[in-house]
Order: structure tokens, then C-alpha cells, then sequence
């Protein structure tokens, strides 16, 4: 039996790349851009979505292709790089989770401040990486931000955010 | 001139105190994401302008040389690169780290950025009046030409598929378009988000693509280290060893460091034609003159490529003083500043620098020589240390490497939507490597992108639509000579080698 779900992973960049294009052409067409000279951007969306497509039928043929020797009991299960988070024994747990605590400390920076979004970052990804001893979370974290505080904040001048907690 | 040269270098050594200074202050730099050589000069210039012209100068072009080598060690150790032509270092430097030889690779790319700064320091010292002449006759056409050589790759990376390869570098192409149009004004890819108006921030992108991606393939692996200990003892490689041994590999690879070097002071001196272009122009020619085993290695692991691109960003530094110097025309960023600086000191900017203030010029071009023994040595004293983070867990490697990550996006813009842009190309970039797409190839567009739009649509209006204007000049033929011939004579070479390999095995 076929497992498309599979099928999905190997097909989720042409289909991001298609959509992308296929935005960029609706924001061409309905904003009525028309240069004196040729349209750039048109000469680059139109390889992006052949491709896309040439890509997408390649994928497709080749899972079938390796879908019916599996069936058959002919070659090895050859999934190169990816596998069913089943399979790959929840491997695709901890880069969701790390994705995650990227996008919550992004949306909270400006809210929390840098003093405790910082703060909060290592000692949530040292939880994700299995790291459950206090001394070294409470090291990572002093550290962190000593390091962040002298070295881009004292020393490079960066400004970061106060946050709206922070008189 | 005899005088002006030996006056020059009779100044630098009275002021020889601030090479060493200047390389340490620019490795720092360069080793932070983010950072980059143009931002610190312009940072620091309150100090450059209550001290003398002369050691304003020096300061500033060794901050500048040790940026370029300072790059390599993010680069090399965490797939972090700072600058797009720090990702070409990334390209064999992090994978040769992978394999337990971080320390040869920061080896290697010491020498070669020490040759790479000597080599350019020759060529501006015999060649800049003759060479700003010919960097002068840069036109847009040919820079357009000149892009084409590193875009070139995009077909040479894609090595499992081409059609994957050519979606990869033409979404880069896309993606790179974000922003105001430079030619008409309009908008696009912006989703009406303020922060993309300008363009897409590409630090952002380096970073998510390379460093970012890597980090969620670490959070994945069950591994406990960057690389197995056991394996770095076993390539016996390890600490001021392996240092040496990277300093053997890239001297043994003299025609490497040669045509690299030679790359980088000449596309180094077109004003306009930035670094990026150079570093993926001379690692494109090392890989079209590789042996056809050799090849297979570019991208894992190369100690070719790895000596081509360090040679070459080093090399730039000495071709940008060229314009900078001959014709008051900065050949990058940095040299921007460096030109205000001596604009505020009163030094004759221009055509005749060299008549009115010759000894500071010298002394600069001196420097150059300077500057490399300082990064022979700084570098090394560095890289003793640094190949230690491969065996740092990666429990504690992650967090590290996400705040490097997340800071280096924002430093750039101070923008937080910089940080997100590299969560999300993080992601991007995590799910090519799954499934092998190279994403070398969406580096590429999204780096060359710009350069090549802004030039190409420049030479078209100046020639008012009609394409004679890229190939109608001498200059242009050439190029388009070159491209040609590095593309098509290898792969004869190759055929006729293997012809005679099998000839030989018949008879």
C-alpha cells in the first residue's frame, strides 16, 4: 500500500516554491506592472513554476516507482532522508519543538524584553536537548546573558527591545 | 616613486604596532554574524579621526583583512557564515569540521587567506595605476557577465538532479527580487510588510539557510558531540597538528592560491561587483579545473575549495584598494569609509594620492604584507583553540548556536522581523537537506540575485533594450571568451583523458 504521507515530505518544497511564484505572478497581474523595458521578474517566475511542476511529476514517478518494488518485495526501503515519524523514532519531535521556541521567542521578545526572552531561550532548549540537571541550566542561562549584555549590548551598542513589562 | 615606496615603508614601521591591532580587532569581527567590516570602520570612525591619517588608514585596512579571515572560523566550525563570501568557506570547511578535521580546515584557511592577503598586496603594489585603468572599463554589461561565472554553479551543484538544482537557484533568483524594484520602483514579493519595502535581509537568510538548518539536523541526531572524538583522534588532526598539516594541504595546492588570489584582486577592483561574486567565481573555476574525482569532493569537503575561497576573500581586499587608492572610487563598503577617513584628514583622494601623499598610500599597500604575517600567526593562536567546540555536547552547542543565530539576524537592521525571516528560511533550508535539494543553489540566487537584476537592467537601458550591449565591447567578448572556455574545456579535457585511459587499458 502506498504511504502517501511520505509522498508529502518529498513534495513540500516544489509546492512551497510554486505558491510562492504563483503569489509573486497574481501581485504582477493585479497590480498592472508594466515596465518600459522586460519584466525580470516574470523571466524568474516562470522557471520557478516549470521546475516546480518537472519536479513534482519527478517525485511522484519515482515514489511509485520505488512503491511498487517495496510491494513486490524487490529492492530495500530506500527513503533517503526521510522517514515516518514512527520510523524515525520521533527524530522530527525536537526540530519542531526547537522551530517552535524560535517563533515563541520572536513573538515574545518584543513584549517580555531581551532580559528575560534570553533568559527563557537556553533553559527551554536544554529541556528540548534532555538536559534535566539545574546547575548546568542555571550556568547556560547566567551565561547567555552576560554574554549577550557585554559583548552586544555594552560593548557593540546593539539596541534590543525592553519589552513592555520593563519600566 | 623609488622614494615614495621605501617612505612608505618607513612610516608603516613606526606605526607597525597597529597591523596586529587592527587583524585582532577584524577576526572578531568577522567571527560574529551579523557584523560586518563597513559597519565596525563606520562604528569606529570618532576614533579614526582624532588619530593621524596614516594610522587611521593602517588600523582600518587590517580591521578589513582580519574580517575576511575572521569569517572562516563561524564558517568552518558552525555553519554560521557572516558574509555571503563566508558561505563559500562554509561550503567544504563544515563538512571537513564533520569529519573530525576542523583544525586542518582552519589551518588550511589561514595559509590561503596569508597567501591570498600577500598576493594581493603584490599585485597593488606593481600593478594599481595599469589595473584601476582596466576596472574603469567595467561596465554593467560586463558585470553582468562576470555574475553569470558564479550563477554558472547553480548547474554544477546539481549534481543529483538538475531539475532540482535549477528550481533551487531560480526560487533563490525570486526570492531575491523582494523589495523596490531598483529600476522602476515598484514593489514586490513585500506582502505589505514594511520591513521587506527595502529588500529581503540576506544575513537573515545566510543564517537561517546555513546555520539555522544545521542546528535543527543537530536537535535531531541522537549524537552526543559535533563529531565523534574518536574519529578526530583517528584523523590525527587534532589542535597546532592538524594546524600545520591544513597549512601543508594548501600550500601544496600552489595553482589553487595563484588563480584564486588572482580572481579575487581582479574582481576585487570592479567597483560594485562586491565579494560574493569573486569568492563564487574562484571556487566555480577550482571545481571546472578539478580532476573528476576531485570534483565529486566540492561541497563535502573540498581542501581545493576550501583554499580557493579563502584565498580569494583576502585577495579582494588588496583589489578593492585599487579603485579606492588610483581613482577614489571605493571598491566595496569598507573602502567607503576608508575613503571618508582620508577625505577628513585632507588627504588628496584621487588620481593623485600617489603624487601628493605617496607615503601614506605605500604604507597602506605595505601594510597588506603585514596584515597577512599578523593573520598567519593571530589565526593560529585562534584556531588552537577553536577546533575544541567540535567536542562541546550538543546539548549545550544548540542554545549556543540558536542565540548566535537569532542575534545575527537582528544586528544587521535591529529589526526582530530579521529573526523570524531566519526561523522561517531555517526551516527552509532544514527541509532541502531532507530531501536533497541543494541549497547551495538557493544561496547562490538569493547572493548574486540583486547584483545581477540591477546590472543587467542598467546595461539595458543604457543600450535602450537592445542586447548588442553585452556582447559589443572587446572587454565583453572576452568574458564571454572566458565563460565559455571554463565551461566547455574541462569537460573535453576530461573526455579525452578518459579516451586515453581506456585506450591505454585495451591495449
Amino acid at each position: 500500500m502506498v504511504r502517501y504521507h511520505r509522498l508529502i515530505g518529498r513534495l513540500l518544497f516544489p509546492l512551497i516554491a510554486i505558491a510562492y511564484a504563483s503569489y509573486m505572478l497574481w501581485e504582477h497581474l493585479a497590480k498592472g506592472f508594466r515596465p518600459m523595458l522586460l519584466n525580470y521578474a516574470l523571466i524568474l517566475i516562470l522557471p520557478v513554476l516549470v521546475f516546480g511542476a518537472l519536479t513534482i511529476i519527478r517525485e511522484v514517478l519515482i515514489y511509485h516507482k520505488e512503491a511498487r518494488e517495496l510491494n513486490s518485495g524487490g529492492a530495500e526501503e530506500q527513503y533517503d532522508g526521510w522517514q515516518s515519524p514512527a520510523a524515525a523514532g520521533g527524530k522530527l519531535i525536537r526540530p519542531a519543538l526547537v522551530i517552535m521556541i524560535g517563533v515563541a521567542f520572536v513573538v515574545l521578545l518584543p513584549i517580555l524584553g531581551w532580559i528575560l526572552s534570553f533568559a527563557l531561550l537556553p533553559i527551554s532548549l536544554l529541556l528540548v536537548m534532555g538536559e534535566r540537571k539545574p546547575l548546568p541550566l542555571v550556568l547556560m542561562t547566567v551565561g547567555c546573558l552576560v554574554f549577550v549584555y557585554g559583548l552586544f549590548v555594552l560593548a557593540l551598542g546593539l539596541e534590543l527591545p525592553d519589552g513592555v513589562l520593563l519600566p | 616613486m623609488i622614494e615614495m615606496v621605501s617612505a612608505g615603508f618607513s612610516l608603516l614601521v613606526s606605526h607597525i604596532w597597529l597591523v596586529p591591532l587592527g587583524v585582532l580587532i577584524g577576526m572578531f569581527v568577522g567571527a560574529l554574524p551579523g557584523l560586518s567590516s563597513s559597519g565596525t570602520l563606520a562604528m569606529m570612525l570618532p576614533i579614526f579621526m582624532s588619530i593621524p591619517p596614516e594610522q587611521g588608514v593602517i588600523l582600518a585596512v587590517a580591521i578589513y583583512i582580519g574580517a575576511e579571515m575572521g569569517n572562516s572560523f563561524p564558517s568552518v566550525m558552525l555553519n554560521i557564515p557572516g558574509t555571503g563570501a563566508g558561505a563559500v568557506t562554509a561550503f567544504d570547511g563544515y563538512p571537513m569540521m564533520k569529519k573530525g578535521l576542523a583544525s586542518q580546515a582552519l589551518g588550511i584557511c589561514i595559509m590561503a587567506s596569508t597567501i591570498g592577503a600577500v598576493v594581493g598586496g603584490i599585485a597593488t603594489l606593481t600593478l594599481a595605476p595599469a589595473l584601476g585603468a582596466v576596472a574603469l572599463r567595467f561596465g554593467p554589461a560586463e558585470i553582468v557577465i562576470v555574475v553569470l561565472f558564479g550563477m554558472a554553479m547553480i548547474a554544477v551543484l546539481s549534481s543529483e538532479s538538475i531539475v532540482k538544482g535549477l528550481l533551487a537557484g531560480f526560487l533563490g533568483l525570486l526570492i531575491a527580487i523582494t523589495g523596490t524594484d531598483p529600476t522602476f520602483g515598484a514593489r514586490r514579493g513585500t506582502f505589505d510588510i514594511v520591513y521587506l519595502f527595502d529588500t529581503i535581509p540576506l544575513i537573515a537568510v545566510l543564517v537561517g539557510l546555513l546555520g539555522f538548518s544545521e542546528l535543527l539536523k543537530h536537535a535531531e541526531q541522537r549524537a552526543s558531540t559535533l563529531v565523534d572524538p574518536e574519529s578526530q583522534k583517528e584523523a590525527g588532526q587534532v589542535g597546532m597538528r592538524g594546524i600545520f598539516s591544513g597549512f601543508g594541504e594548501a600550500l601544496r595546492r600552489p595553482v589553487e592560491l595563484i588563480r584564486s588570489s588572482l580572481i579575487g584582486v581582479g574582481i576585487g577592483s570592479v567597483p560594485g561587483a562586491g565579494g560574493s561574486v569573486a569568492t563564487f567565481v574562484a571556487y566555480q573555476q577550482s571545481m571546472a579545473f578539478a580532476s573528476e574525482e576531485e570534483r565529486k569532493l566540492y561541497g563535502k569537503g573540498s581542501k581545493s575549495g576550501l583554499t580557493a575561497a579563502d584565498a580569494c576573500n583576502n585577495a579582494m581586499v588588496g583589489g578593492a584598494l585599487i579603485p579606492t587608492l588610483t581613482l577614489a572610487i571605493p571598491g566595496s563598503g569598507t573602502m567607503a569609509v576608508i575613503i571618508v577617513i582620508m577625505s577628513y584628514h585632507g588627504l588628496y583622494v584621487g588620481p593623485r594620492l600617489f603624487e601628493m601623499n605617496g607615503d601614506i598610500a605605500y604604507a597602506v599597500l605595505w601594510s597588506q604584507f603585514f596584515a597577512a604575517i599578523s593573520v598567519l600567526f593571530v589565526g593560529t593562536l585562534l584556531a588552537s583553540f577553536a577546533h575544541r567546540v567540535a567536542l562541546i555536547k550538543l546539548q549545550y552547542i544548540v542554545p549556543v548556536v540558536a542565540l548566535f543565530c537569532l542575534l545575527g539576524a537582528y544586528a544587521r537592521h535591529n529589526y526582530v522581523f530579521d529573526m523570524g525571516v531566519m526561523l522561517l528560511f531555517g526551516a527552509i533550508g532544514y527541509l532541502m537537506k531532507k530531501q536533497n535539494y541543494p541549497v547551495v543553489a538557493l544561496l547562490l540566487g538569493v547572493i548574486l540575485g540583486p547584483m545581477f537584476e540591477e546590472n543587467f537592467m542598467r546595461a539595458l537601458r543604457l543600450s535602450r533594450g537592445s542586447a548588442d550591449i553585452f556582447y559589443s565591447s572587446t572587454l565583453s567578448q572576452v568574458l564571454w571568451t572566458l565563460l565559455f572556455v571554463t565551461f566547455l574545456l574541462p569537460p573535453i579535457v576530461r573526455a579525452i583523458k578518459r579516451r586515453r585511459l581506456r585506450r591505454e587499458a585495451n591495449a
